[in-house]
């Protein structure tokens, strides 16, 4: 059954529309994530299932409830804040406790769950303190427990891990996944980073301009974008129009053959995934798609290098990311071959 | 950080301001309260405690100062409530009224006390603007007493006080993240109990410091009981003035002005030390 359902929900700030008839319904049990670039209209659809904005038009159902008119205290959700959002003058025990508080239960049972929810969370010997006295990663768990304690109908995450730095960033997500998966609980996470959507995720909405562009697996959005926009935030690298005449694709000079293959007429845009390029010194035999061409830039990202070539035939520029193993390998200059395997080549649809 | 000679060189403006200003002046005027009176209308006598036995010795003296605290201490509530809800209602209203907001709550300091008590008699007085209006639409038959009394120091302490605890409670407000109001939301709190729990314990260091400053503007205004209040001394600060000018008695007077001094002092620092027991206890 689906225990969030969104339909037709539009919200506007002035004459900007930032939410645009988003529709989207989440399973029981599954971990979604709103991903897009800052802007795009995430949080506040997170917002709007909070209840913390209203739609100006559209409905929101919780639990096979219509809650599109219901104020945030009475939608039984909870929520986790990129500021982590915790009640400085409240004791990390109190924090916890505040939503069964809310709820009318005695301080005896209170004290218990609160307890249990911070063992959960691997703070259980820091009840007593207060929340200035925790770091980062301490304060964001806390909030967590203190969002789940009174187990809502659906948890709530605006880009909760921003603040962190990247090595706690990383603990703090595989903490989260396993939490969510343990308790079975239904997520809906905001980020603007991809690779964060990816781990989490059972699936992830690509967000642009107020629209869901495409919803599906971390596998398939990364894998098979549909469309320009989903391509370009997936890191593709590499995306031209192009031209599709019997069933072969040209874009600039350069001739790609995509598999699947797209349409076998018209106008066509193709994604070229950056790190499936090869580069060889001397030519590829045998590969599908070839092209010979001049490095332009090289540079040293440290795992990854990346490099410019522009082919010899006057094609598009090609970007190419490969694992750096020791050090950079072509200079600006040098002569190359580049070569992709047909599945790296994606015909996208919008 | 600054090396020890710095910092007490940042110090030394201020120091030297307090020192010069309050400090030797007001020692030298209490250092008369244990003198006798002199033969002459300004002239000062033998060490004597007898002016201080004069003051403790006689309930008229007490009771002034005790009437003194209690309107100071209603004065300084009614202005915590109003100017607490006045704060919230400013924080509240957005960016666009706050400017009008803020000039309306200052307009009492941007007149001379003078001026808006005289205001206050204009307004309240036997023939001032309330006592015609009531009496024009039939509701009373003889004019209400509303200055010359207690409720008429009250009203004009609390009028001129209001802006110091807009202020103050305001800034603590603005200190809050207007995140955990919306935390406290989505965790199931109805808006009074996200005042009640959040917002209000979150304002109360802004709230302390309103109350005391509020207090000690009451206790030592002159000019508000001077003209608001009832005929002869009805503030101490209006006693002392009486004995200083009035009556020559610069050593009683000295020694009025003392205990009060004193009074003020052991009231902010006892209030000081119970919120910081409640904080800790918080």
């Amino acid at each position: 059954m689906a225990e969030v359902t969104l339909t037709g929900l539009t919200k506007h700030y002035g004459a900007a529309r930032v939410v645009d008839a988003v529709s989207l319904s989440i399973a029981s049990g599954e971990f979604i994530t709103l991903l897009g670039p800052s802007g795009c209209g995430k949080t506040t659809t997170l917002r709007m299932i909070a209840g913390l904005a209203a739609p100006d038009a559209g409905r929101i159902s919780l639990a096979g409830a219509d809650v599109t008119g219901l104020p945030a205290h009475r939608r039984n959700i909870g929520m986790v804040f990129q500021s982590h959002a915790l009640f400085p003058h409240m004791s990390v025990a109190e924090n916890v406790a505040f939503g069964l508080r809310m709820r009318g239960l005695a301080r005896g049972p209170r004290a218990e769950r609160a307890q249990a929810a911070l063992e959960r969370v691997h703070l259980g010997a820091f009840g007593a303190r207060l929340p200035a006295q925790l770091s980062g990663g301490q304060q964001q768990r806390v909030a967590l427990a203190r969002a789940l304690v009174f187990d809502p109908h659906v948890l709530l995450l605006d880009e909760p891990f921003g603040a962190l730095d990247r090595k706690l960033r990383e603990l703090m997500q595989d903490e989260l996944r396993d939490l969510t998966r343990r308790i079975g609980i239904t997520a809906v996470f905001v980020t603007h980073d991809q690779e964060e959507a990816m781990i989490l995720s059972d699936r992830v909405a690509v967000m642009n301009a107020g629209r869901i562009e495409q919803i599906d697996t971390p596998e398939a959005i990364f894998e098979r974008p549909a469309t320009r926009f989903v391509a370009d935030f997936m890191g593709f690298g590499n995306i031209f129009d192009g031209h599709a005449a019997n069933g072969t694709i040209t874009a600039g000079g350069l001739c790609l053959r995509a598999a699947p293959p797209g349409p076998a007429d018209g106008a066509v845009q193709v994604a070229l995934r950056a790190e499936r390029i090869a580069l060889a010194a001397a030519d590829t035999a045998g590969a599908e798609n070839a092209a010979p061409g001049r490095i332009t830039a090289a540079t040293y990202h440290g795992t990854l290098t990346t490099y410019r070539m522009a082919p010899d035939n006057g094609g598009p520029e090609l970007l190419v990311r490969e694992a750096s193993a020791g050090g950079t390998r072509f200079a600006p200059g040098a002569r190359v071959v580049a070569s992709w395997p047909a599945q790296a080549v994606r015909v996208l649809t919008g | 950080m600054l090396s020890r000679p710095a910092t007490f060189a940042m110090l030394a403006p201020v120091l030297l301001v307090l020192i010069l200003l309050l400090v030797l002046p007001v020692g030298y005027l209490i250092s008369f309260s244990v003198l006798a009176r002199g033969t002459g209308p300004q002239t000062l006598g033998a060490f004597t405690m007898a002016n201080y036995g004069r003051l403790f010795g006689d309930t008229y003296y007490l009771a002034l100062f005790g009437r003194t605290l209690w309107l100071s201490a209603l004065t300084t509530a009614i202005a915590a409530l109003a100017g607490t809800c006045f704060a919230w209602f400013m924080w509240q209203s957005g960016r666009r009224w706050r400017g009008p907001l803020t000039i309306l709550i200052l307009s009492p300091l941007l007149i001379s006390i003078v001026v808006t008590s005289y205001g206050w008699v204009v307004l309240l007085g036997r023939n001032g603007a309330i006592n015609t209006a009531l009496e024009a639409l039939g509701l009373i038959s003889a004019p209400l007493r509303l200055i010359h009394n207690d409720f008429g120091i009250v009203v004009g302490l609390v009028h001129v006080v209001i802006p110091f605890m807009v202020l103050c409670v305001l800034a603590a407000l603005e200190r809050i993240e207007a995140v955990l109001g919306e935390a406290a939301m989505t965790l199931g709190a109805q808006p009074w109990r996200v005042l009640w729990h959040v917002i209000l314990p979150l304002a109360m260091p802004g709230v302390a410091a309103g109350t005391t400053i509020v207090f000690c503007l009451s206790l030592s205004a002159y000019v508000t009981p001077a003209v608001l209040g009832g005929s002869g001394p009805n503030f101490v600060t209006t006693m002392i003035y009486d004995l200083f000018i009035t009556q020559y008695d610069w050593p009683f007077g000295a020694a009025v002005a003392a205990v009060l001094l004193a009074t003020a002092l052991a009231i902010v620092i006892l209030y000081q030390r119970l919120l910081a027991r409640l904080g800790a206890e918080a």
